[in-house]
């Protein structure tokens, strides 16, 4: 079981993403996609916390951000 | 050096300008292409830089900022981007190179324009010059928010609401006002050319195109972005789309502090500052019998803090040289604008322009007016 990775297709999109979850209450950390995408590649996840996808992703859809997938990611240290 | 060349480029910066720049180049890698903290910490530098200048431009929408190389090259985005083979443009008699040399280059397409005469200090007349040169297959106006030489400025929101109420596009050209008058794209311009250096105080090699919603140019230069890699298409996202190669990070950063600082001023407290300048140098000027004046005094409503002149029996280039010897910085020529010089009929002679910053002081313009005196 890891934490939620929202995937996004730039890091622009990344940023806003995390910046609007931040002010929402919700802790978001961005990292390079691991993953791979179907059909994409060289894009950027934003890490929420367990429980928290479903908020995060409602929140992005709304501001208009648009996600290309989505995964789980093992912590890592 | 008393430096009054500030439509050329704001001289000097703010140190807070350097000091980005150099921490920039000392503390960044290439932004939004790793995952690494160098490479974020960039792109986290340049999306505070594009979310500081959508909220000084009004764009509610970050992601229409693009960073570009200047306002030139806005221009050429825009003009380039948006207009199809067949087109016509009106564009104002006080345009600058950046618009006509493009628009030059576009008739290879059948791309037309039109110059609308401008009636200076009557918006009525102006407007109406417009009006009349709008035809059937017009699509776009393209205009200055104010002249670059003569500082004279264009009722642009009106003009706008015109381009609307015509469906057509209104593309605006704030390399002049930009830091100095409100740009908003609250007043629905569809595209807006900014210069980075001037009026934002930011350094040389930096400019912003600002997209209105629903304005999606073709591009004119694709390439990497760090962004959906394996295709071969070019990104739809903004600003992707229009941002290929390593972006200018150094100047970016800086752009962001000049706007900060144009910011914490206030663009009303700097046009004021300036434009009492201009008006001191109209009065002073306006009673030296050698000096020819084309404009009517600067006045808030109808002008920018812009004015040219020339002296009797000199050359513009050789006055300003004569002003350079006595540590004097202007411009003289033509300022990449002849249309604006037919306008005034200072084609064959130029004019010599001053340009105030936040940084002149009524010391520099009584400085000026001394070695007026003397050459």
């Amino acid at each position: 079981m890891g934490v939620p990775a929202i995937q996004v297709s730039s890091v622009t999109y990344a940023l806003r993403g995390q910046k609007i979850l931040r002010s929402m209450g919700i802790k978001a950390e961005i990292q390079r996609t691991t993953e791979k995408v179907k059909g994409k590649s060289c894009s950027y996840s934003i890490i929420v916390p367990e429980g928290k996808k479903a908020d995060a992703e409602k929140i992005l859809t709304k501001n208009g951000i648009r996600m290309i997938g989505h995964s789980e990611r093992e912590v890592t240290d | 050096m008393i430096y009054l060349d500030n439509s050329a480029t704001t001289y000097p910066k703010p140190p807070a300008v350097s000091a980005a720049v150099s921490s920039a180049m000392k503390h960044s890698a290439n932004p939004g292409r790793s995952g690494h903290s160098l490479s974020l910490a960039a792109a986290s530098e340049i999306y505070n830089a594009r979310s500081s200048a959508a909220g000084f431009f009004g764009c509610d929408n970050e992601e229409r900022v693009i960073f570009t190389s200047g306002c030139t090259m806005a221009m050429n985005m825009a003009l380039k981007g948006l207009l199809k083979k067949g087109d016509h443009v009106v564009v104002s008699s006080l345009e600058h190179n950046a618009v006509m040399r493009p628009l030059q280059s576009l008739a290879k397409d059948d791309i037309t324009f039109t110059k609308a005469q401008i009636v200076p200090f009557d918006n009525e007349k102006t407007t109406d010059s417009f009006r009349k040169a709008i035809n059937a297959k017009t699509r776009m106006i393209v205009c200055t928010h104010a002249s670059n030489v003569w500082g004279l400025r264009m009722p642009v929101e009106r003009l706008s609401a015109l381009a609307h109420a015509y469906g057509l596009m209104f593309v605006l050209d704030a390399a002049q006002s930009a830091g100095v008058a409100e740009v908003t794209m609250k007043s629905g311009y569809d595209a807006v050319c900014i210069a980075g250096h001037k009026g934002l105080y930011g350094p040389m090699g930096t400019g912003i195109l600002i997209l209105g919603e629903n304005i999606l140019p073709d591009t004119i230069i694709e390439g990497g972005t760090g962004s959906s890699s394996a295709e071969f298409m070019q990104p739809e996202e903004l600003p992707d789309r229009f941002e290929s190669g390593t972006p200018n990070l150094p100047g970016i950063a800086g752009l962001k502090t000049g706007i900060d600082f144009v910011r914490k001023k206030g663009t009303d407290r700097i046009f004021a500052h300036e434009l009492a300048l201009m008006q001191y140098l109209y009065s002073r000027l306006e009673k030296m019998p050698e000096i020819k004046l084309y404009t009517p005094r600067p006045d808030a409503e109808f002008t920018l803090p812009v004015l040219s002149f020339n002296i009797d029996g000199l050359s513009s280039e050789e006055t300003a040289l004569r002003l350079s010897k006595r540590g004097i910085a202007v411009r003289a020529g033509l300022h990449c604008a002849p249309l604006a010089h037919e306008s005034m009929g200072t084609l064959d002679t130029g004019a010599v322009r001053i340009s105030p910053s936040v940084f002149t002081s009524g010391a520099d313009i009584d400085r000026l007016i001394f070695a007026l005196k003397r050459i």
